[in-house]
């Protein structure tokens, strides 16, 4: 189902009326219509022969939850019961050892399914063994990374004793399925979200405003901005060879860079816009990426919900296992304390960077793209110490407003080498556009190469007037946000006047945008995942 | 042994100088103490007290001050 469509609207509009008119007649039971909702998006989206993926994660996740929760609650009675300090411990190994295997059972019948689906034909095909990567006709279903990690996240908390496990079997279906997280996430934490769904509540007539000037903001950016750009994007990437000349490829990063943004903050705006409006706030995925002072800052405000899973999930529980400890202790002894106190995390930062270029795809170009950001991250920590000296000789000081500026160019710079790895998908033109950028770098071909690529407006460098416009709107915003100021809140002061001379205006430039854009742009690029 | 106040700031003093660990609560949601601080923690707190502080643990309510800290490492400290 398309976001920005007549069916979209009238689903949303129904399932509202139907969940607050429930909430008038039978309070108790209004989050049924939530679940009956989702599950009705999810047959219509992704097909009713895909639900059974989403059970399976949600029984298997759910059950084990339980199991994991039984298990410590006859372990503690059973330690209680044994005499002395060995018989405890002994009756304590005996129960760890058994939530380790439900862990590991679960884990595997989850992430082997995730697996399987999402990658066997791709390693077949890389050991020659399939003629394509999708040449056994695996379909993926519909936002299955998604409603995988959000249950994942919940059994490991479980087990970590976070929070007790959810019994109605219901409800938990409900979080797993909640409609407006299953196209592009964000990926939501069971203790955050759960008291939200299963409430009952009223229409706010103002945090429905909210909620709706959210929905807006998203359709916006999604298709005033990154709509139009992906043309262009695509002109020039499709055309990239030999001669292609620096510049231009700078450009079409450039307008890479922009278009991702507006692609996937957009759709995440409209998925959380469209939660407000039943009340539920979904976890944040976004914090003015493009705003950060270095690449870790900028993995700390970009796809957020990600970010926390794998710091909570993969990071700090690899970073502190016993051979990482040993690392760091004989790193410290041979290399130095700088190095032994960081090494760790480094080589945490790797793999989990790895691991989330995986989780975009199995493909050589996403491994090369984790690589980069893994390696970058660990490089600026380890080498932190000589940029403090180095800053130190040369008298710079960091907290000066001309650095920070600075600094936010120069993270814009390392995160847009990053999207070379990310948006060209041939191994051999990534390295061939990084190459033409610095050894090709002629400038007098640019707007002749813009032309012969057929991008649209080459003369103000693929960037047409009205995405100029609407940019320049995302960028007022932001840095709203980023001084922090309540922009909805704001919006929703303004005098009636002066708030529809705003609408009207962002309205216009949405409308001329439009004019250039996709007609059918209903494609998200992080629904793939 | 006894774990006191005065010996985790002391710990925290050697990772990271010039914080007011006495009166500070906002360590991880004010970004003072960042990733390689805690795993630096994590390694400290096996080396001067041997205890080991699993990841389930690393939660910023458990690193925003000394005091919370400390009563980490006592906990973990009387549950081996």
């Amino acid at each position: 189902m398309v976001f920005f469509s007549l069916s979209f609207v009238l689903f949303v509009a129904c399932l509202l009326l139907c969940y607050y008119a429930c909430g008038r007649l039978f309070p108790k039971y209004q989050w049924i219509v939530l679940l009956v909702g989702s599950m009705a998006f999810y047959c219509i989206a992704g097909g009713w022969q895909m639900l059974s993926f989403m059970l399976v994660t949600a029984l298997t996740t759910w059950g084990g939850a339980l199991l994991l929760s039984r298990l410590s609650a006859q372990g503690k009675a059973e330690r209680k019961a044994a005499k002395g300090r060995d018989a405890k411990r002994a009756v304590k190994q005996k129960f760890l050892h058994r939530r380790r295997l439900v862990l590991v059972g679960a884990l595997v019948i989850t992430l082997g399914m995730l697996g399987y689906l999402k990658y066997w034909n791709t390693i077949l095909f890389n050991f020659g063994l399939e003629p394509s990567p999708r040449s056994l006709g695996i379909l993926l279903p519909f936002g299955i990374s998604f409603y995988m990690f959000t249950s994942l996240g919940y059994f490991i908390e479980v087990y970590n004793d976070k929070y007790a496990p959810e019994p109605n079997f219901a409800h938990f279906l409900l979080f797993v399925s909640w409609f407006p997280q299953l196209t592009q996430g964000p990926i939501n934490r069971f203790d955050e979200i759960s008291q939200q769904l299963f409430a009952s509540r009223h229409a706010d007539p103002y945090l429905m405003r909210r909620g709706l000037l959210r929905l807006a903001y998203g359709i916006f950016k999604k298709y005033a901005i990154a709509n139009v750009l992906i043309i262009n994007f695509n002109a020039i990437f499709t055309n990239v060879n030999v001669t292609t000349v620096g510049p231009v490829i700078i450009i079409g990063i450039l307008i890479y860079s922009i278009e991702m943004y507006a692609d996937f903050s957009g759709g995440i705006d409209i998925v959380e816009g469209v939660s407000e409006l039943f009340g539920v706030e979904m976890a944040q995925n976004f914090r003015q990426p493009y705003f950060s002072v270095s690449l870790s800052d900028f993995w700390r405000r970009w796809h957020m919900s990600l970010g926390a899973f794998m710091r909570d999930h993969v990071f700090y529980p690899l970073a502190v296992t016993k051979p990482m400890k040993a690392l760091n202790k004989h790193a410290t002894k041979v290399l130095g304390k700088q190095v032994g106190r960081t090494i760790s995390a480094c080589v945490a930062n790797i793999i989990v960077f790895l691991l989330v270029g995986l989780w975009h795809g199995a493909e050589w170009h996403f491994i090369l793209w984790g690589l980069y950001n893994g390696v970058i991250i660990a490089l600026s920590d380890l080498l932190a110490p000589v940029f403090d000296r180095l800053a130190r000789a040369l008298h710079v000081n960091r907290d000066a407003a001309w650095f920070h500026v600075f600094a936010i160019l120069r993270t814009f710079a390392v995160v847009a080498v990053g999207r070379y790895f990310d948006c060209m998908e041939d191994v051999g033109l990534i390295f061939l556009s990084l190459k033409n950028t610095v050894f090709n770098f002629t400038a007098f071909e640019l707007k002749r190469q813009l032309e012969l690529y057929g991008v649209m407006s080459p003369e103000t460098y693929g960037f047409v007037w009205p995405v100029i416009v609407a940019c320049l709107v995302v960028f007022v915003i932001s840095v709203l946000y980023e001084r922090g100021t309540d922009v909805r809140a704001a919006i929703l002061k303004m005098g009636c006047l002066r708030r529809m001379a705003l609408y009207l205006t962002v309205g216009l430039v949405f409308v001329f945008s439009m004019g250039y854009g996709l007609t059918q742009g209903e494609v998200f690029l992080y629904a793939f995942f | 042994m006894d774990i006191t106040l005065d010996d985790v700031i002391e710990m925290l003093e050697d990772i990271q100088e010039d914080v007011d660990y006495e009166t500070c609560t906002t360590l991880i949601d004010d970004h003072v103490l960042d990733s390689f601080d805690i795993l630096a923690i994590v390694s400290a707190a096996d080396d001067e007290f041997d205890v080991s502080i699993p990841a389930k643990d690393i939660i910023p309510a458990n690193f925003n001050s000394a005091q919370a800290l400390c009563k980490l490492i006592q906990r973990l400290a009387d549950e081996d």
